[in-house]
């Protein structure tokens, strides 16, 4: 149990680590914004293109990413199904298929060569948008990292009251809970197989029956915990977000911004590519 | 003599029953006073009131009755301001029994700079004072690691140095001890030890184990949440039959020291809580009676 590892942070040194984890989010955000304002094949290239220097920059393995992929087949045939099948255009690749339903309906295949595109291109989407995302924030950035992170981008919501540094320290301590109840949890199981638990055999509902005697005593021991928690918190005089500073400030360095600028050009780039009108654009 | 860092007076604690339950009387007529420097033990079997009193000290419990003033701070004082309150947590550091639960961050640094984060302390002394903390307890090359994959000595060092790096006047130690194995409690009680040694560390070490009271200036013994007795451990284990009436055993060398007595074999009064010092005293009773058959 001593290997948990919690999200899918790939520690490396690599040019994507290195990058302030505030600009990580924004770059995120613009980075999602460009995948989905490619029209046409250009466009589509070239964000391709930055999906894999991004994986090169970043040292995180071909294979990680891949297998990060492979939940997402059935998303992807479905939609490209409906792409191949729904879109209709001007250039019919198929005779005049058709297949009787009921009475007197019929289901008539048209398949398009937009379709093909359009099935294409989403497919290119959906992937770069996740290589995208893993690559610049789960794979590159710690949670704690994020977590940071999200407090100082999210600190004019103070303003509207919200309480931001809560929000953090809750989930600084959720993340920093999460070995420990593992921990817990594999015991509390050990201990109830000792005395002749069952938790692998069965079904769906006999298996989650037999985990209530794991959650029970888990739950009780997270209260316990947490009491725990909270007075040694106060031992150490934590009274909110008031007044406290911090050790490790985050410093916005050239490259930060020079990173940001890149991604709004290669965003304003695709749209100049998506008017060339090469080949197809995408409606 | 200076006034004492902690004095307490008739002190009583008594957890509020709730619904039909009864209240329960945990410490009662508790009355001693810790001077500043001092390394006393607490002893007590569970239940007996030893880590009511510890929490009595900082404020995670209000006293019910009596005196209670610790560095000059009047405890039972109903309206503490929050300012206060803080003076007196940072003046005095508490470390709990389970080191999984005082830790609050995912990193070592980053959990000891916690308490001086609170505290308002500016940057680049946080930063020292992370470093002396953590170069106190002999942790410094883990600072980057998670806290999970330390051993249990090691978290308990990593808490300690949290509340160092508050700069308190004293440690109380809430059987910090109890949940380690040998080595780790070793590691802690070294730590402890040299601080209070070096440094002029008031410590009070709330425990069950006697042999860790051993090390102390001085033995509070408290069962059924009063103050059974009190003095130096050499005062305090030859009363070795007291302590079994209330359920505690003395360390194995008192033990031996008793029974040898028991058994007609006349040995001096002296160190009976060191191994070495037992081992003086019989050895001396050997050599007085070679002396004596010439």
């Amino acid at each position: 149990m001593k290997s948990i590892a919690f999200g899918q942070y790939y520690p490396a040194d690599s040019l994507v680590h290195r990058i302030d984890p505030r600009a990580k989010v924004i770059l995120t955000i613009l980075y999602i914004v460009c995948t989905f304002l490619c029209k046409n094949v250009l466009a589509f290239a070239a964000l391709l293109l930055s999906a894999i220097l991004l994986t090169i920059f970043s040292k995180v393995p071909l294979r990680m990413i891949l297998r990060s992929l492979r939940p997402l087949i059935i998303i992807l045939a479905f939609t490209s199904l409906i792409n191949v099948f729904m879109t209709k255009g001007e250039h019919l690749l198929t005779p005049n298929w058709s297949i009787p339903l009921w009475g007197s309906h019929a289901w008539n295949i048209r398949i398009y060569a937009e379709g093909l595109w359009n099935a294409l291109f989403m497919i290119l989407r959906i992937v770069v948008l996740l290589i995208g995302t893993s690559v610049l924030l789960s794979y590159t950035t710690t949670p704690i990292a994020l977590t940071d992170a999200l407090e100082r981008l999210m600190k004019p919501l103070k303003l509207i009251r919200v309480p931001v540094h809560d929000i953090a320290m809750m989930t600084t301590i959720a993340l920093r809970f999460i070995p420990t109840l593992m921990e817990e949890t594999q015991r509390i199981m050990n201990a109830q197989k000792a005395r002749g638990a069952d938790f692998t055999s069965g079904g769906l509902i006999r298996r989650a029956k037999s985990l209530l005697p794991v959650l029970i005593p888990l739950l009780v021991s997270a209260f316990n915990r947490a009491y725990e928690l909270a007075a040694a918190m106060e031992c150490r005089c934590y009274h909110g977000g008031k007044g406290k500073t911090k050790m490790k400030i985050l410093h916005l360095r050239f490259g930060d911004v020079f990173a940001v600028i890149l991604i709004i050009a290669f965003g304003v780039g695709i749209v100049f590519l998506n008017r060339s009108g090469f080949y197809y654009t995408m409606k | 003599m200076a006034e004492p860092f902690i004095h307490a007076e008739n002190l009583a604690f008594t957890y509020k029953g709730s619904g039909g339950t009864d209240d329960i009387p945990a410490l009662k007529n508790v009355t001693l006073d810790i001077q500043k420097g001092e390394f006393v033990a607490v002893l007590g079997h569970n239940g007996s009131g030893k880590s009511t009193f510890a929490k009595l000290l900082n404020l995670i419990l209000e006293p019910t009755s009596g005196k209670l003033t610790v560095a000059g701070f009047d405890l039972c004082n109903k309206d503490m301001s929050e300012e206060d309150l803080i003076a007196l947590r940072r003046c005095v550091g508490m470390v709990f029994q389970n080191p999984d639960n005082q830790l609050v961050a995912t990193i070592v640094e980053d959990d000891v700079a916690f308490g001086p984060e609170n505290l308002g302390v500016p940057m680049p002394e946080l930063r020292e004072r992370v470093e002396n903390a953590l170069a106190t307890v002999g942790m410094s090359e883990f600072a980057e690691q998670e806290p999970h994959h330390l051993s249990g000595g090691q978290k308990q060092r990593v808490a300690i140095a949290g509340i160092l790096a508050m700069h308190p006047e004293c440690l109380v130690l809430d059987e910090a001890t109890a949940m380690l194995d040998p080595v780790g409690r070793k590691e802690v009680l070294d730590t402890v030890r040299r601080l209070n040694r070096e440094d002029g560390m008031t410590v009070i070490h709330i425990t069950h184990y006697m042999n860790e009271a051993a090390y102390a200036d001085r033995i509070v013994v408290i069962n059924d949440g009063t103050i059974l007795m009190q003095g130096t451990p050499d005062e305090v284990f030859s009363r070795r039959d007291e302590l079994r009436a209330v359920g505690l055993e003395v360390p194995q060398c008192a033990e031996l020291i008793h029974r040898l007595r028991k058994i007609g074999i006349p040995l001096e009064e002296g160190n009976i809580s060191s191994i070495e010092g037992c081992a003086e005293l019989i050895l001396r009773s050997f050599k007085k009676e070679g002396a004596a058959n010439g």
